[in-house]
């Protein structure tokens, strides 16, 4: 088959080119090593973050004291009387609290790593903005969380829209009759591109889908499953359990990096692709395989399959390399490896399509290098392989997604989240190789 | 049977910048033989090239390969020919065999055919000590002589040679010469351009010259060198600050001198006899006031024909 034997002479050509084949394998290395002194070599140690909070929430509580919008819905259609205070009975955190008081006073305050004694924030209360800045400005607090007016009013929202789905699901209504849910925004102050800032953020922001997902998940367990619906793999039980943020045994600020580093090694993959298909055009070697019954297909399949070969390699590497300099994966390895191999060969394909796009518009082998490493590196920033950085612009790239996949399978075991980001990263990167693809074989391929 | 391997009629090449590289294009290369585009560089032999075998698309006229339209990119072409770069293309992290069989292996030849071809062609090219060191490793002849091979592994009915041996060494040169010669009683037909009149003279069964984009003349080397004319030529250097137009007028006042031109900085003369009548000629040059600096002597060459066609030299090449 052309394909594999294309594949077989690009695994020859890269491994015997010996300087740029160990650059290739050892570049990402050498930034495990550098960026682990960066955070402190013998730190092994669970960090707590300290972050100020401001509650400006001006909802009513939750629960106990404030009647949910949907209750008389359910009531209805139901046909019984639904007590929601003995329902929530159950529920740890009802009281007369707001979902801000909720959120920051018990939440985020409870919780802690995997040892479970380490807390992960100390909390500061602040009474106003001013405070927050001074104390981000001193670089007192890691994070300042600002909790808006209506955050209670927002997550009611969403449980009331949870109710809505499964009586729409269950067929007892149609349409939205509690339209007009209240969106609010926490904002998140602190110096950007610190890691302090980046970790505690990233975690924050963790803590928040799983409160608000927690909420969601109550209710669809009080309104669903008496309607027939399946359980939610959740119980109603509300605790900080329930939205436990990682499954490491320690948590150390390294560890958030190496995942974004195993992507970040992988994204030099464009790099190989880029300049050594511009080489195959400068010496015309491209030509003289256009000459033969060598397809596209078989050119693009051979290049692509070749660095995937390659990408195994260094994700194997820099997974060893992290494990070496003392990084804490999550979970049983003869699980983790795979998944990161398959999320690898994914944010592999995106690089390859990268690789043949500039492939398809630089001349010379040097140019392609330089001009993927001058689009990777602000790459790797922008789509939150070292810090997330919660860019929209990027939200959607594939290595932002293989980035969210690589952590929520090996910091958290999360399989769902790592599953559906690497679905997305897969998508993503199937678009960007089919237009990589598409411009390569107009601009070099026209004839083969 | 048909007797010619390839036939291009009306072949016409206008680039986009305007430059007409070859214009009118016609002729008709015979199975089996060695056919020469001869022409200084930028003179449209690669272009005529590469038209012939569907790498560039004509802007007028076609090419017939074994009754067949050539269209650019083919099947028919890259079954049926195969093309030997100006160039050396090599792949030069992988192994003189391994260069080879991955053509061998993209042309669909069955795989041990190929291997035993390979084996063949690295003997024939003297390279089997070379078999498995990789292609960066070696001289430059040496890359010449596998980059002919690679070229040959599929067995093409026709093969084409861009300028197969700049740069060589003469013995390098003779080596890879020799073995083109037998192409032919092997069964293939060889198109090669060259600006080598040498080389075309040695190699090729008929020669075009062609210069500008046009076809000057067509014939075997030997009917070409003597329609340039009788005798033997001189070529004679002046000393600093000679006219040399009108020495070479001065000569065509001799009786014993058939032609007279100045080609190169030099004042080509040619004559039956010449050697006998040197001193003559030496005076009469003195006699017009101007000292020769060097003499050289040869019998008649392509350059001559070409010389004699343009008024320039070969190696001068084509303006633009």
């Amino acid at each position: 088959m052309k394909l594999l034997k294309l594949t077989v002479k690009g695994v020859k050509e890269t491994t015997r080119d010996r300087k740029s084949f160990l650059f290739i394998m050892l570049f990402p290395v050498m930034f495990i090593l550098i960026f682990r002194l960066a955070f402190g070599w013998g730190e092994t140690a669970n960090e707590t973050y300290t972050i100020a909070v401001l509650d400006l929430d001006t909802g009513q509580g939750p629960w106990d004291n404030h009647e949910p919008s949907w209750l008389s819905y359910v009531n209805m259609l139901m046909g019984t009387s639904f007590n929601a205070t003995t329902f929530f009975g159950t529920v740890a955190l009802n009281g007369n609290s707001t979902a801000g008081e909720q959120f920051t006073g018990h939440v985020l305050k409870d919780a802690k790593y995997e040892d479970g004694k380490t807390r992960i924030f100390d909390i500061k209360v602040i009474d106003d903005v001013k405070t927050g800045d001074d104390m981000i400005r001193k670089e007192e607090v890691a994070a300042v969380i600002i909790i808006p007016a209506n955050f209670t009013s927002a997550i009611q929202g969403i449980a009331d829209k949870a109710v809505v789905e499964e009586l729409r699901a269950h067929s007892r209504i149609t349409g939205d009759p509690m339209s007009g849910y209240a969106n609010a925004t926490i904002e998140l102050k602190g110096t950007q591109g610190t890691m302090a800032y980046s970790i505690a953020s990233a975690i924050v922001r963790g803590y928040l889908g799983g409160y608000a997902g927690m909420e969601e998940t109550v209710v669809r367990q009080v309104v669903g499953v008496p309607l027939g619906g399946a359980a939610p793999k959740e119980g109603p039980t509300f605790s900080t359990e329930n939205v436990q943020r990682g499954k490491t045994s320690k948590f150390v600020a390294f560890d958030w990096i190496a995942p974004g580093m195993i992507v970040f090694g992988l994204m030099m993959t464009t790099m190989g692709v880029a300049s050594g298909l511009v080489h195959e055009v400068k010496n015309k070697t491209l030509n003289r395989l256009k000459l033969t019954k060598m397809s596209a297909v078989d050119m693009m399949g051979g290049a692509t399959l070749q660095w995937l070969v390659i990408g195994v390699l260094q994700t194997l590497l820099i997974f060893a390399s992290a494990l070496a300099v003392g990084t804490h994966f999550a979970g049983n390895y003869a699980v983790a490896i795979p998944a990161a191999l398959l999320i690898g060969v994914v944010v592999v394909l995106a690089s390859v399509a990268l690789g043949l796009i500039i492939s398809s518009f630089v001349d010379d082998p040097e140019q392609a290098s330089n001009l993927g490493t001058l689009i990777v590196v602000p790459l790797s920033f922008f789509t939150g392989v070292y810090f997330d950085l919660g860019l929209a612009i990027t939200r959607y790239l594939p290595w932002t997604q293989g980035s969210t996949a690589m952590r929520q399978a090996l910091l958290y075991n999360n399989w769902d989240q790592a599953a559906t980001a690497a679905i997305i990263c897969l998508v993503g990167a199937v678009i960007m190789f089919a237009i990589g693809v598409a411009a390569f074989k107009v601009k070099r391929l026209r004839g083969a | 049977m048909e007797e010619y391997a390839i036939e291009t009629e009306h072949l016409k090449m206008i680039y986009p910048n305007g430059l007409e590289a070859v214009k009118d294009l016609s002729i008709k290369v015979k199975k089996g033989e060695v056919f020469g585009f001869l022409g200084p560089n930028g003179a449209g032999k690669s272009t005529s090239l590469n038209m012939m075998v569907g790498l560039l698309r004509p802007t007028k006229g076609r090419t017939v390969i074994g009754g067949h339209e050539v269209t650019p990119w083919s099947t028919l072409v890259k079954e049926h020919v195969g093309i030997c770069p100006q160039e050396t293309v090599l792949w030069n992290d992988l192994t003189c065999y391994e260069n080879i069989m991955l053509l061998s292996d993209l042309y669909d030849v069955p795989r041990e055919e190929g291997q035993s071809r390979a084996e063949k062609l690295l003997e024939d090219m003297q390279l089997t000590e070379k078999h498995d060191e990789l292609a960066r490793s070696l001289s430059g002849g040496m890359k010449r002589r596998l980059n002919l091979a690679m070229s040959l592994i599929h067995n093409p009915e026709v093969l084409l040679l861009d300028e197969p041996s700049p740069g060589l060494d003469p013995q390098t040169r003779r080596v890879l010469w020799d073995y083109i010669a037998t192409l032919p009683k092997k069964g293939h037909t060889l198109v090669l351009t060259t600006h080598d009149m040498d080389e075309a003279d040695y190699l090729s069964d008929r020669v075009a010259i062609i210069d500008h984009g046009e076809l000057l003349v067509l014939d075997t080397p030997e009917r070409l060198k003597a329609q340039v004319g009788e005798g033997d030529v001189l070529e004679l250097a002046f000393e600093e600050g000679a006219d040399l137009q009108s020495s070479a007028n001065d000569f065509k006042t001799r009786g014993d001198v058939i032609d007279a031109k100045v080609s190169g900085g030099r004042v080509v003369l040619r004559a039956r006899g010449v050697m006998n009548h040197l001193p003559d000629i030496i005076e009469f040059v003195e006699k017009h006031g101007s000292r020769i600096r060097d003499i050289r002597y040869r019998g008649n060459t392509l350059e001559d024909v070409f010389i004699s066609l343009t008024g320039r030299q070969l190696r001068e090449g084509t303006p633009g």
